[in-house]
């Protein structure tokens, strides 16, 4: 399972009154946070060049997203607050939305550049 | 996404409402920038393709690293594999009990009503029985009857997997946290069932 989908399942589960084990749940979310300040850490060694920096805003809005969906669910969980699961999902929606943006985006350009070399060849 | 009209007729208080209304402000303003900083890039990348900044070697490079951008957004997407969360979840059907009333109703716990499982028939027909006969009795007098129904009706075999240990009695609040007005006595149980067995939520 990946990270969006444990955060819309968690998000359902809550909207459908079951229950989240904390022992169970945080540990996880801990995981994925240290996952995702990997990734973070590796944008930031590896910055994108001259043109190209608009990605690493974008990565850094998808990360922000899903640290948000993260900390609203530890927090939905541990004050049993289920009322939090529409701002889980919308946290959760907007982080894979921008990553297909980027992907889509990159591939694209990917696509443009490589033939555009090929014909400078 | 459809939004309900107002938060308190979706059973929401107003200040989550509001907060969700903010989200989704937000969530807009950032999709519009988002596409102005991807609009940006593309702009220099015309200029890259006319071949005024970049060499055959350096555009080389911003293939390989494009291709590198576009693999990393699909592994954070896709492949940030975490443990599955049906391990942690536990089915938790919502009925309140009112010693007043005698009435079995699902709890709305936010905007959508709770989808509720039938209660096994006939250890709902004894908690209802029980409750009814002691309506008059105070909470605790009710409380020790449900608890002993209940113990009835899950069978301790089961006890490790309820959590037998939160039993007891709740006066629930409403969804934005006001009290519920009840009929006397203001006695109310809120159970979790699962597989036909019931336990207080704690």
């Amino acid at each position: 399972m990946n990270l969006a989908e444990y955060l819309f399942q968690g998000a359902e589960a809550l909207q459908s009154g079951d229950l989240l084990l904390s022992d169970r749940v945080l540990p996880v979310l801990d995981q994925a946070r240290e996952k995702l300040d990997d990734w973070a850490a590796r944008f930031q060694a590896e910055p994108h060049p001259e043109g190209l920096e608009g990605f690493d805003d974008s990565f850094s809005e998808a990360l922000d997203s899903f640290f948000e969906a993260i900390d609203l669910l530890e927090l939905a969980v541990l004050e049993d607050v289920p009322e939090l699961a529409d701002s889980i999902k919308l946290q959760t929606q907007d982080a894979v939305d921008i990553l297909r943006d980027i992907q889509e985006r990159a591939e694209s350009h990917h696509q443009v550049l490589s033939e555009e070399l090929g014909e400078r060849s | 996404m459809s939004l309900p009209i107002s938060a308190s007729s979706a059973g929401i208080s107003s200040s989550a409402g509001n907060d969700l209304w903010g989200i989704v402000k937000a969530r807009r303003q950032a999709q519009v920038e988002r596409q102005e900083g991807l609009g940006y890039v593309e702009e220099q990348l015309s200029s890259v393709l006319l071949g005024v900044e970049l060499g055959e070697a350096e555009q080389s490079e911003y293939i390989q690293k494009l291709s590198g951008t576009a693999a990393a957004a699909q592994e954070i997407r896709e492949d940030l594999e975490v443990t599955d969360i049906k391990d942690a979840r536990v089915s938790r059907d919502l009925y309140l009990i009112k010693a007043g009333g005698i009435s079995w109703r699902p709890f709305p716990l936010s905007q959508r009503q709770v989808e509720v499982a039938p209660l096994h028939r006939r250890l709902q027909a004894r908690m209802a029985r029980a409750i009814k006969q002691r309506r008059k009795l105070a909470p605790e007098s009710v409380r020790s009857t449900v608890y002993s129904i209940a113990f009835q009706g899950v069978g301790k075999k089961d006890s490790d997997r309820l959590e037998l240990s939160g039993w007891g009695m709740k006066v629930l609040t409403q969804g934005d946290g006001s009290a519920l007005s009840l009929p006397e006595p203001p006695v109310v149980a809120l159970f979790q069932v699962k597989s036909g067995s019931v336990s207080a939520v704690r």
